[in-house]
């Protein structure tokens, strides 16, 4: 079998709501609430949900970008927290991320040119004639040009701007990368050339993936597994062949119901009511609030993981037979 | 025949770069009628947030409008002053924003932002605007609006940004959306919910709607028409069925074969082999004939003339042109 390269255990990230009286009690934005899971090497791992259920911050937790509330993130077996700061820099070398928003994570006052070169400056990367060449050649990968090097990142159309974000995260030749949206500014044509080209890295170089993305289509292209996330919670998890084909969490068979461009109207399942707040999520099974299937136990008691066949895995009662059982009789 | 809401005429926009002048988009014409959505789609790079800073008078410093014409309503928005815009920008004609982060100020609470649009068009009381902002924030699926109305852009989500953006955009009840890839950052949940926002708006409003998006699926999903470009030009407009299920373009028939999806899991995705040509290496002719495999002789010497297809379907290429179709 193959490794896991990153472990995820009982992830929780908290954020502090700002009281708006004094005598408010302190409350927390629970945007990560107990997710564990891990990534093989050489693997794509697809993480999709609604918007605001924790999937960035899951990216930023693993890449270490902001602290955590609770849980560990092992990378190669290590626990990242216990990195002394040689460690964490060679590290901070192998693991990237493509920032959801481009035009907030370019630095606007650096030009295209800089912006590549400087990675492989700080980490010492062969001599001037190399960092150039591979500058030049980075850029052609994502399909730009030297006519791009002097440009500042306010002077590019977004697509640019995602592709340069994009070279910028593969420069350094990393071994695992979050590309969080990284595709989804691109049309069709563009962002299938890009796909191409991390695919062709991953055969390459047995890069590591963690794709986020809303577009269902390009991450059931892209992934070898999924996750699905809720309200800080991942509730299925499994192959991209099962989940994505049958899915069994109420809350995934309505998410992937409504591929646009490829089901019937009718088959789409719409969602009611709103997404809870995650400073003060429901009880019980944090989707009850508008599964169309819940029962009584859903509103009392969080459901525990099962299995279905190998490592397709979800977390709801319907597929628990004796809360089924007990909620019938 | 309805008289159009804006019409854009014979349009060429160019950057003045350090070492010249280079054209950024060429004889674009098009117009958009009350409660028609028109989309535009295109490889990045093609103009297509150009093309929609050009009619809200915001193109960045550099470029200009060499020629051509923009109408909104009998205004030449060309020649608006800027105190003019300043009214109606936001009121009548909105943006929503490719990236959120670039239309968001990240010192002041979103609420704020919102209904500071309202503060600026309106004399409505400061209570009301709270109201229609908070309203408003539902409305595109923000349902917890009292709490995050106090929020810090940073605080939010991409997507519950997104949504903000969206919100300062309809607040005014604009009579033109440019909407600048919506819902790119959005899950499908929300996205239709969304989608449907725009389709009433549509419909009770008589809004109209530009629409930029690179998913066919929301393409066909919302829009009545649709522009393709290609290098700064439109080389292919009609009806949204005409294009997708009879698209006649070569770069068009390229972009619709790029779809991914999961049948094809495995295989190499389908792309346009090539680049979109950079400002500096466009030459006459057309300038999608390096990467055309039906390409003719005189595709590299002259920019075609616009064919017209059927109805509003019409198509710039040589293909179709009469003395093209007796050669092949
Ligand atoms: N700095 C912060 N302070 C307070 N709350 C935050 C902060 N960052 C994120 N949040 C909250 O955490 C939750 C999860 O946010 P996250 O960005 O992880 O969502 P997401 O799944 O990536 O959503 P999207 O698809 O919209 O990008 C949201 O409710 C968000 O408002
Ligand atoms: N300030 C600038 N200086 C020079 N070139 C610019 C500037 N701003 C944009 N461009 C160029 O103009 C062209 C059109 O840009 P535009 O933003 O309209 O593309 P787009 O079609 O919206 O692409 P995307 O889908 O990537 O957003 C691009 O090639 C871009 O590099
Ligand atoms: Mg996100
Ligand atoms: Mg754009």
């Amino acid at each position: 079998m193959t490794e896991a390269l990153v472990e995820l255990e009982n992830i929780h990230k908290y954020y502090k709501q700002r009281r708006r009286k004094l005598t408010d009690k302190n409350k927390y934005v629970k945007a990560v609430h107990g997710v564990s899971f891990s990534v093989k090497e050489g693997e794509s791992f697809g993480l999709v949900g609604e918007s605001g259920s924790g999937k960035s911050t899951v990216g930023q937790v693993i890449l270490q970008l902001t602290d955590l509330t609770q849980g560990s993130v092992r990378y190669r077996g290590k626990d990242v927290a216990s990195f002394t700061k040689r460690n964490l820099k060679d590290w901070r070398k192998k693991v990237q991320i493509v920032f959801q928003d481009p035009y907030a994570s370019l630095n606007p006052k650096k030009t295209v040119g800089w912006i590549l070169n400087e990675p492989l400056t700080i980490h010492k990367m062969g001599d001037k004639y190399y960092r150039k060449n591979k500058v030049l050649q980075t850029l052609e990968d994502v399909g730009l040009d030297d006519s791009y090097l002097n440009r500042y990142p306010h002077e590019l159309s977004g697509g640019q701007r995602q592709r340069v974000a994009i070279a910028s995260a593969i420069i350094l030749n990393p071994e695992f990368i979050v590309i969080d949206e990284g595709v989804s500014a691109l049309d069709v044509s563009v962002q299938a050339q890009i796909l191409n080209l991390l695919k062709r890295l991953q055969k390459k170089y047995n890069l590591t993936y963690l794709f986020i993305s809303h577009d269902l289509n390009v991450v059931q292209y892209f992934c070898d597994r999924i996750a699905v996330m809720y309200l800080g919670e991942i509730v299925e998890i499994g192959k991209t062949e099962e989940l994505g084909t049958s899915p069994r969490h109420p809350y995934a068979e309505a998410l992937f119901s409504s591929i646009l461009l490829h089901d019937e109207e009718e088959k789409r399942i719409v969602l009611e009511g709103d997404l809870p707040n995650p400073a003060d999520p429901p009880s019980g099974c944090p989707f009850h609030t508008r599964c169309k299937y819940a029962m009584n136990v859903c509103r009392v008691t969080k459901p525990t993981t099962s299995f279905f066949s190998g490592e397709h895995k979800v977390s709801c009662h319907l597929y628990n037979e004796k809360d089924t059982v007990r909620n019938i009789t | 025949m309805q008289t159009p809401i804006l019409s854009i005429e014979n349009m060429d926009v160019s950057f003045q770069l350090s070492d010249g002048k280079y054209k950024a988009l060429e004889d674009i014409s098009f117009s958009v009628f009350p409660d028609e959505v028109v989309g535009i789609v295109g490889e990045s790079g093609c103009g297509k947030s150009l093309t929609s800073q050009a009619i809200l008078g915001i193109l960045p410093k550099n470029a200009q409008v060499d020629h051509g014409e923009i109408a909104y309503k009998n205004n030449n928005l060309l020649e608006m002053k800027e105190n003019d815009w300043q009214e109606i920008r936001g009121s009548a004609l909105s943006m929503i924003f490719q990236e959120p982060m670039t239309a968001l100020n990240p010192l002041l609470t979103v609420g704020k932002q919102i209904s500071e649009v309202l503060k600026k068009h309106t004399n409505l009381s400061k209570k009301t605007r709270k109201q229609k902002t908070i309203s408003m924030m539902k409305e595109v699926g923000l349902s917890r609006a009292e709490e995050l109305y106090n929020s810090y852009p940073h605080q939010l989500s991409g997507g519950m940004q997104q949504r903000i953006v969206i919100a300062i955009a309809l607040i005014a009840e604009p009579d033109l959306i440019i909407a600048d890839e919506p819902t790119t950052a959005l899950d499908v949940t929300i996205q239709a919910q969304i989608l449907e926002l725009f389709r009433k708006l549509k419909q009770y409003r008589k809004t109209s709607i530009i629409f930029i998006s690179h998913d066919w699926g929301v393409i066909r999903h919302i829009c009545d028409r649709v522009l393709v470009m290609y290098a700064g030009r439109i080389v292919e407009q009609g009806s949204v069925t005409e294009i997708i299920s009879n698209p006649k373009h070569p770069y068009t028939k390229g972009l619709i074969q790029s779809i991914p999806d999961h049948q094809k899991k495995g295989e190499e995705l389908y792309t346009i082999a090539g680049k979109v040509p950079s400002l500096k290496e466009r030459k006459g002719g057309c300038p999608f004939a390096d990467r055309c495999s039906s390409r003719l002789d005189i595709c590299k010497q002259q920019f075609p003339e616009s064919v017209v297809m059927e109805g509003t379907h019409t198509v710039k290429c040589h293909l179709y042109l009469k003395g093209a179709v007796e050669t092949l």
